[in-house]
């Protein structure tokens, strides 16, 4: 079965690590480029690079060991191969040589030819060190093409770097950056499909993008342990999908402004709602004109510019714990509903009518009372059918004769004066009445 | 010169069918309160005798006589014209549908008189029809023998009461109001319920205490006037006139006044109509149809019928001296009032009678 990524990982780590033991390594073991620390009598602790297919020694903890010059003696070579041997060792006056304990400071360039190992350090806690206050202190470069340079000037000290810089994970690259085109990407080190680019465009323009291979689940999430601030120097903040606004936030100075600029809003809360305006007032309009203003100090009130329609597919229940319910105009309460909460009763300021467009009823399951201080009248389409007056009199149809005395019953009436009975055959009992006037007489009658 | 037929005013009450009503009927008939400022009409004819209203004159109850000067001039008395009467009124009536059998032949039309031919063409020999007499053999006729319309009011009324005025009049040219009927049927006693049944026997002149069988009677006016001297009238202690004493009523000479009504007749009625042709010109036989015809359509209402309440009033013709008069002898006001009980109180009243 294939190694996964990560076993791939885990053994090339692996096999970057030094080996331990005792004398030369031999030339069979190994890799190029492996390191190893041996135990070589004479020479104490000495580390081994493999390279070109053999170990060499290139740093020991006392002297090197010696090494094997195959075919020297044939040269005819009249030196040694001791260095221990050689007069003036210690003099550092060879302009050839680099001392091993590094404290003697090239004077040229050190060009290395590569390789695997090329520059290695050993110690712990090893550096590079670049000189201090200086405008390149250290260029990285192909040729005159500076890739990468280290400022070092006093409170200006910056590392700049001059190509992409990619971020691998041993696998692919996770982040990305392109300093050509000002943008950044970060992938996902799952599927490098899936990535999130971060983009400054000419001018300033600035876009981050995630891309979701499969087109569903590249969502952008801020979780900030502080605020988020959005500081648009315009005062505009776009809402748009797929590129086209439907909202903006307009940041004016002491003003805020949300335009919905295509469609609908729709405020979907899983808990509450709270609009809190300290300055008291709450205002929907429409196209600019206010229709609508709450008014929220410690008695809020709601005014409607023009109509105002309650409609409502259930109950519309107005629930004052104070136990009233007005209805004013111009702060003048015409209609009080008020005992709400036991017994409930309805107080108007002026004349009240009930004006239907359809059938009233009143509905009671107890007692109705009527009680009208100076009458009661009962209407058919605007006219008196029962009128009761002061006098507890009751008027029927209108009647308006001038009496000397009022009855408890009057009513005016032609022909069917009323009626009274069981039902069809039993205890009928009607009044008729009809009035005859002359229509044919002698004129000259008293003259 | 002669006694006009009387103007009539007619109301319909409609019923439905076989309903059993009774109560009272009311009918208050006054000069109209425009004449409130003129005298009664007696005293007003009398002032303006000759005066160029003949056509008033010459009918009855003046027959072109001057009647006595009442001695009211000027007392404004047209109130004093009134005729007020309380009837009893009880009864209904049943409805059916007529029944018709034996439809007659063209043979049989022929034979009774009816027809010009047995067969063919034929006319009606009465000479009616429309567009003409011609004979339509799709028409069914009856003998009127074998025809039964079983439809029947049961109607009757009672004047209870009547008040007026007039019934002092003593003028042997001045025709007098008539009375109102008034039958009372009775037994002298209730053993001759068993045995002796003389209800059928007419008598309006038995001593009471005697009378048995109909004593009917021609109500002028019931009524006392009280002449209580705390009372007010023309001639009264208490009243402000002492010129004379016409205005006490109690006094059967002064009642002079003018009351209007010649006579009430309540019945029922209901719509029907059936078409007939008789044997010839001048024939007294006479078939009947209950289908459309050429001289009507057959129309008989088996559902409702009305209450007729016909008010017969003293009036004239302006230029005819006798049949139907036309005019009262002045304007008059007729309160009218029906409290029926019993078995409906589904009424309408018409001035005509009910079709629908």
């Amino acid at each position: 079965m294939a190694l996964t990524r990560e076993e791939r990982k885990l053994l090339h780590q692996k096999s970057k690590q030094p080996t331990f033991g005792s004398g030369k390594p031999d030339s069979m073991e190994g890799f190029e480029g492996d390191v190893s620390y041996r135990k070589v009598e004479g020479s104490g602790t000495v580390q081994y690079l493999k390279q070109d297919g053999d170990w060499k020694a290139i740093s020991s903890s006392g002297e090197m060991p010696a090494v094997r010059t195959v075919g020297s003696s044939s040269v005819g070579s009249s030196g040694t191969s001791d260095h221990s041997i050689l007069s003036n060792l210690s003099s550092d006056d060879h302009i050839q040589y680099l001392l091993i304990n590094g404290s003697r400071a090239m004077t040229g360039d050190l060009s290395l030819s590569g390789g695997d190992g090329a520059l290695t350090f050993t110690a712990d806690n090893s550096s590079i060190k670049i000189p201090d206050d200086k405008a390149s202190s250290l260029v990285i470069e192909e040729a005159d093409n500076a890739y990468i340079t280290i400022t070092t000037t006093n409170s200006s000290e910056k590392i700049t770097l001059y190509e992409d810089l990619y971020i691998n994970d041993g696998s692919n690259n996770i982040f990305h950056f392109d300093q050509s085109l000002a943008q950044m990407y970060i992938y996902d080190d799952s599927d490098v499909s899936n990535y999130m680019k971060m983009q400054v465009l000419t001018g300033g323009p600035t876009k981050l993008t995630t891309v979701d291979a499969d087109g569903s689940v590249a969502h952008f999430t801020m979780d900030i342990d502080g605020d988020i601030v959005l500081d648009a120097a315009s005062g505009n903040t776009l809402l748009e999908l797929n590129g086209t606004t439907y909202g903006t936030f307009i940041l004016n100075s002491n003003n805020i402004e949300f335009d919905v600029e295509l469609g609908n809003l729709t405020l979907d809360v899983a808990g509450d709602i709270y609009l809190d305006a300290a300055g008291d007032h709450i205002y929907f309009a429409d196209a600019g004109d206010t229709r609508i203003r709450f008014t929220l100090d410690p008695s809020p009130d709601l005014k409607s510019y023009g109509d105002f329609t309650l409609d409502s597919t259930g109950n519309i229940i107005l629930s004052a714990e104070d136990a009233s319910v007005r209805i004013s105009d111009d702060d003048i309460v015409y209609i009080d509903i008020h005992n709400t909460d036991s017994t409930p009763e309805i107080d108007v300021t002026g004349n009240f009518t009930i004006d239907g467009s359809g059938t009233i009823d009143i509905d009671s399951a107890s007692t109705l009372t009527l009680n009208g201080t100076s009458a009661v009248n009962i209407q058919e389409n605007g006219t008196n059918v029962i009128n009761i007056d002061t006098h507890r009199y009751i008027y029927f149809n209108a009647y308006a004769q001038t009496l000397y005395q009022q009855y408890g019953f009057h009513n005016k009436i032609d022909k069917y004066h009323q009626t009274s009975g069981k039902d069809d055959y039993d205890q009928n009992y009607s009044i008729l009445s009809e009035s005859i006037v002359s229509s044919s007489y002698n004129t000259n009658y008293g003259g | 010169m002669g006694k006009m037929t009387p103007l009539e005013v007619v109301k319909y009450i409609k019923f439905p069918d076989r309903r059993l009503i009774s109560g009272f009927l009311t009918i208050n008939m006054v000069s109209h309160s425009d004449n409130d400022g003129l005298d009664d009409a007696n005293q007003e004819y009398q002032d303006g005798w000759g005066g160029g209203d003949g056509e008033s004159e010459t009918s009855h109850p003046f027959f072109s006589t001057e009647p006595d000067n009442p001695g009211r001039n000027g007392y404004k008395h047209s109130f004093g014209d009134y005729d007020c009467l309380l009837f009893w009124v009880a009864g209904g009536m049943t409805l059916h549908a007529p029944s018709f059998s034996s439809r007659m032949s063209q043979v049989e039309l022929e034979s009774g008189g009816f027809l010009s031919a047995s067969s063919g063409p034929a006319t009606w020999t009465d000479d009616t029809g429309s567009p003409n007499d011609a004979y339509d053999s799709n028409e069914h006729w009856f003998l009127s023998a074998n025809v039964v319309h079983p439809c029947q009011h049961f109607l009757k009324s009672h004047l209870i009461s009547r008040i007026n005025n007039g019934y002092g009049h003593t003028n042997t040219d001045y025709y007098k109001i008539p009375g109102i009927l008034t039958n009372q049927f009775e037994y002298n006693t209730n053993i001759e319920a068993d045995w002796n049944n003389n209800v059928t026997a007419a008598s309006s002149n038995a001593i009471p205490s005697n009378r048995e069988g109909n004593n009917y009677r021609y109500i002028l006016s019931n009524g006392v006037f009280s002449n209580d001297t705390d009372g007010d009238y023309v001639g009264g202690v208490a009243g402000a006139s002492v010129e004379g004493s016409s205005g006490d009523l109690s006094n059967v000479s002064n009642n002079t006044y003018f009351p209007m009504i010649e006579g009430v007749e309540v019945y029922g009625k209901h719509k029907y109509t059936i078409p007939s042709h008789k044997n010839g010109l001048s024939g007294s036989n006479y078939i009947y149809s209950n289908t459309n015809t050429s001289v009507g359509n057959y129309a008989h209402e088996a559902g409702y019928w009305s209450m007729v309440i016909k008010i017969k009033i003293r009036a004239y013709h302006p230029t005819n001296t006798s049949g139907q008069a036309t005019k009262e002898f002045f304007k008059s006001r007729t309160n009218v009032m029906f409290q029926p009980f019993g078995e409906t109180a589904s009424f309408d009243i018409g001035n005509s009678l009910h079709a629908s």
